[in-house]
């Protein structure tokens, strides 16, 4: 191992092999000295961060102003402790100060849990959003619809976080006719509750010249602490200040915010504030498909009245259709109508060019455009259409319809040859 | 700012089912018919073109000065 040093070491400063500790072993030896000289303790601190795992293990931190201790929770003392913790609460944990040999980390192993009262951030949460319920804020009657069909939208979110990738590849796959407008905030810290407020400010100013539908606040999951800037009251007024609707997606399912209650919208998450705000395309394109068949199969059986009224124009008019030419065109009917169904369930590439033929071919048949070339149909005054010159009587008063209007005439004379 | 994306999804779904409702509920002659046929598939088709060809665009708004913002290009 040392013929690989360059000389870096002093071959005297080695140690001696006994003197080196393995990782494991160092994390071993420390477990049991934070577990020996500790014992059984009681620590008192506001709940973050949990998560329970698959197994039903919970997993929290432990905090106070500047300084934070993990804790776990395994679900075999889970039903013995007193409450359950949830995020913000104030608890006084009883447990073992223990190292978790795998990662090097030193956590309290929780077996008893007493509440003390709400958190610092919790009482806050509750009191302000008491007030705004109070206020209105949060009334019904004040939410706008968030439009079914927007053009753009404005999202305000941290353009390096989860949430606008989420929300950008939601929108991409359903519905990518829409523009997307990030406004860049941060969203945790400090400073965050000014800008989110302002860029709600910011996007309504500008969101005639952008042509904005709507906004979306969002970001995605973290601590009490980190959703805080949500539960600001200068983002709660911006919120409801604003003229264009506003989605609010911020954590996880579980996590509730001022802006939640204020927002036209609350969804889950910023996944779902991207479903919430656009439509499916795929939707749509059903939609499409189904009048597009309804199109079709009316058409069709127009057609196919048609086709029954041709028919009567021959029986009962006796048009001077060479019949012979009727049953062509009855047949060619037949393929017409099949060759409409069969288009409906092409895709839609070369339809027009073949509606454009079948509108030719099918106003052929049309009896009207029989008329339309100077074929008529002359009725006698039981109004009976006349075929033979032996229907008629001199000084019978006919009826002749044309394309367009009628001709009243009296029979002067009527002969088998002209 | 190209406008590529003309395509009003919301105003051409409407536009379409007027011409089912037309059709379905009116007597109408063939060649009305077929006219409505024609305006009803055409419409179909781009709504279903546009919706395919569409290229999601992002963009960030940045401030250049308190009144002034710019649009710039933003990847995901």
């Amino acid at each position: 191992m040392n013929q690989a040093n360059f000389g870096l070491f002093d071959s005297n400063d080695k140690p001696d092999e006994d003197e080196i500790y393995s990782v494991a072993q160092l994390n071993k030896e420390a477990r049991y000295l934070l577990e020996e000289s500790f014992g059984s303790i009681w620590v008192e601190g506001e709940v973050s961060n949990l998560h329970v795992s698959s197994a039903g293990h919970q997993y929290f931190t432990l905090k106070e102003e500047d300084s934070e201790i993990d804790a776990v929770m395994f679900s075999g003392d889970k039903s013995k402790a007193e409450v359950s913790p949830e995020d913000g609460m104030a608890l006084l944990a009883k447990g073992t100060l223990t190292v978790y040999e795998k990662r090097g980390r030193y956590q309290l192993r929780v077996r008893d849990l007493k509440e003390i009262g709400e958190g610092e951030l919790q009482k806050r949460f509750q009191k302000l959003k008491k007030e705004l319920k109070k206020e209105g804020l949060f009334e019904e009657s004040h939410k706008k619809r968030v439009p079914r069909f927007p053009d753009a939208i404005g999202i305000i979110t941290s353009p390096a976080g989860a949430a606008i990738r989420d929300i950008g590849s939601t929108i991409a796959e359903r519905f990518p006719l829409i523009k997307g407008y990030v406004f860049p905030v941060k969203v945790q810290g400090e400073e965050a509750a000014g800008e989110i407020s302002n860029a709600v400010k910011k996007a309504n100013d500008i969101g005639d010249e952008l042509g904005l539908d709507a906004l979306i606040v969002s970001r995605g999951g973290g601590s009490l602490e980190d959703l805080w800037p949500f539960n600001e009251e200068t983002v709660a007024r911006a919120i409801y200040d604003s003229r264009l609707p506003v989605v609010s997606g911020v954590g996880h399912e579980v996590d509730f915010t001022i802006s939640d209650f204020v927002a036209d919208r609350r969804v889950p998450t910023p996944t779902a504030a991207g479903k919430e705000i656009v439509p499916e395309g795929v939707e749509i394109e059903n939609r499409v498909d189904l009048m597009t068949d309804k199109i079709v199969n009316t058409v069709i059986s127009s057609c196919r009245e048609k086709e029954r009224d041709l028919g009567r124009l021959k029986g009962s008019f006796g048009l001077r259709i060479p019949f012979r030419k009727y049953e062509d065109r009855s047949q060619e009917f037949d393929e017409l109508s099949q060759e409409l169904v069969e288009a409906a369930g092409e895709v839609f590439t070369e339809r027009t060019d073949l509606i454009e033929s079948l509108v030719d071919r099918l106003s052929l048949a049309n009896p009207t455009s029989l008329l339309k070339k100077g074929y008529s149909v002359t009725y006698d005054e039981e109004g009976k259409a006349v075929t033979s010159y032996t229907d008629v009587e001199e000084g019978e008063n006919l009826k002749t319809r044309l394309f367009k209007g009628i001709i009243r005439s009296v029979v002067t004379g009527a002969d088998e040859n002209e | 700012m190209s406008e590529e994306n003309e395509l009003d999804v919301e105003d051409d779904l409407g536009k379409l089912e007027d011409i089912v409702e037309e059709l379905e509920n009116e007597q109408l002659d063939l060649e009305r018919s077929i006219e409505l046929f024609e305006q009803g598939v055409k419409l179909a088709e781009g709504i279903k073109k546009g919706l395919s060809e569409a290229e999601f665009k992002l963009k960030k708004v940045v401030e250049s000065s308190d009144l002034d913002f710019e649009a710039e290009d933003f990847n995901l």
